[in-house]
């Protein structure tokens, strides 16, 4: 009986251990089939543009981040709720990658048209806004005071600005690109 | 270097950037880097733009001004 019971403990701990196993290695297989379609999707030089790109990416974020720190030493501490400051790091090297790849024809895949991508990111350029126009609703609803660009740096709605601005660099670039493209013919 | 040997291919073909990007499998931006010399290809790319044009590599890639 007490074996019984000692299998039954361990059994509950090894079967929820497995489950994990088992969906780490389907998200792994999942993610790497992921990675090699989008691999196979752009041809040879956009691979290459964008390899550039996540370079340019990583750098923007490395200065951003010594940017960071440096106005921190000089201005005292940020104003910022605190996780945007990380966002803004790395949306400023995300807005890197995207525009040095929309620039030099590696953002939308061979097989994909620009159009399409710009709608794509036209909507969740809309939604980040719509978000951003809750978030100052929530604020208004819960101070009286005039909603001041310091007060949204303070509060959440940081984040929804910093993700709104981050698609509004994106959606420009690819709608300036779409129409440099248009005009070459 | 311009390819003008490439694009006169194309155009004999009766093909557009676009058309023969889609039959190869790349973006019309690259085969427009590839006549306008920014862009080098690879071997690889080369084979199947020759095959696609119906080509030879020395006929569209070869540079007797080099030798």
């Amino acid at each position: 009986m007490f074996v019984l019971h000692n299998i039954a403990a361990y059994a509950v701990p090894i079967i929820r251990l497995l489950l994990f196993m088992f969906f780490l290695v389907f998200a792994v297989r999942f993610m790497d089939e992921r990675r090699r379609r989008a691999k196979d999707a752009f041809d040879e030089r956009q691979v290459q543009n964008r390899l550039k790109a996540y370079r340019i990416g990583f750098i923007s974020m490395l200065i951003a981040a010594v940017a960071a720190i440096l106005i921190d030493r000089l201005w005292g501490r940020f104003r910022f709720f605190a996780p945007s400051l990380f966002l803004i790091i790395i949306a400023v090297g995300v807005c890197g990658f995207a525009v040095y790849a929309i620039f030099s024809d590696a953002f939308v895949s061979a097989r994909d048209s620009s159009g399409r991508k710009l709608m794509a990111m036209l909507l969740l350029f809309l939604n980040s806004l719509l978000s951003f126009l809750v978030s100052l609703v929530n604020i208004r609803s819960e101070t009286d005071e005039i909603i001041s660009f310091l007060t949204v740096l303070r509060t959440t709605a940081s984040i929804d600005l910093i993700v709104l601005l981050m698609f509004t660099v994106i959606v420009s670039a690819l709608l300036i690109k779409h129409i440099i493209d248009r005009r070459e013919g | 270097m311009k390819n003008l040997k490439l694009k006169a291919a194309r155009v004999e073909r009766g093909l557009s950037q676009q058309q023969l990007a889609d039959w190869i499998g790349v973006s019309r931006q690259t085969i427009n880097a590839i006549e306008k010399g920014d862009y080098n290809p690879t071997i690889r790319l080369c084979i199947a733009i020759c095959k696609a044009l119906g080509r030879t590599l020395d006929e569209l890639f070869w540079d007797e001004a080099s030798d």
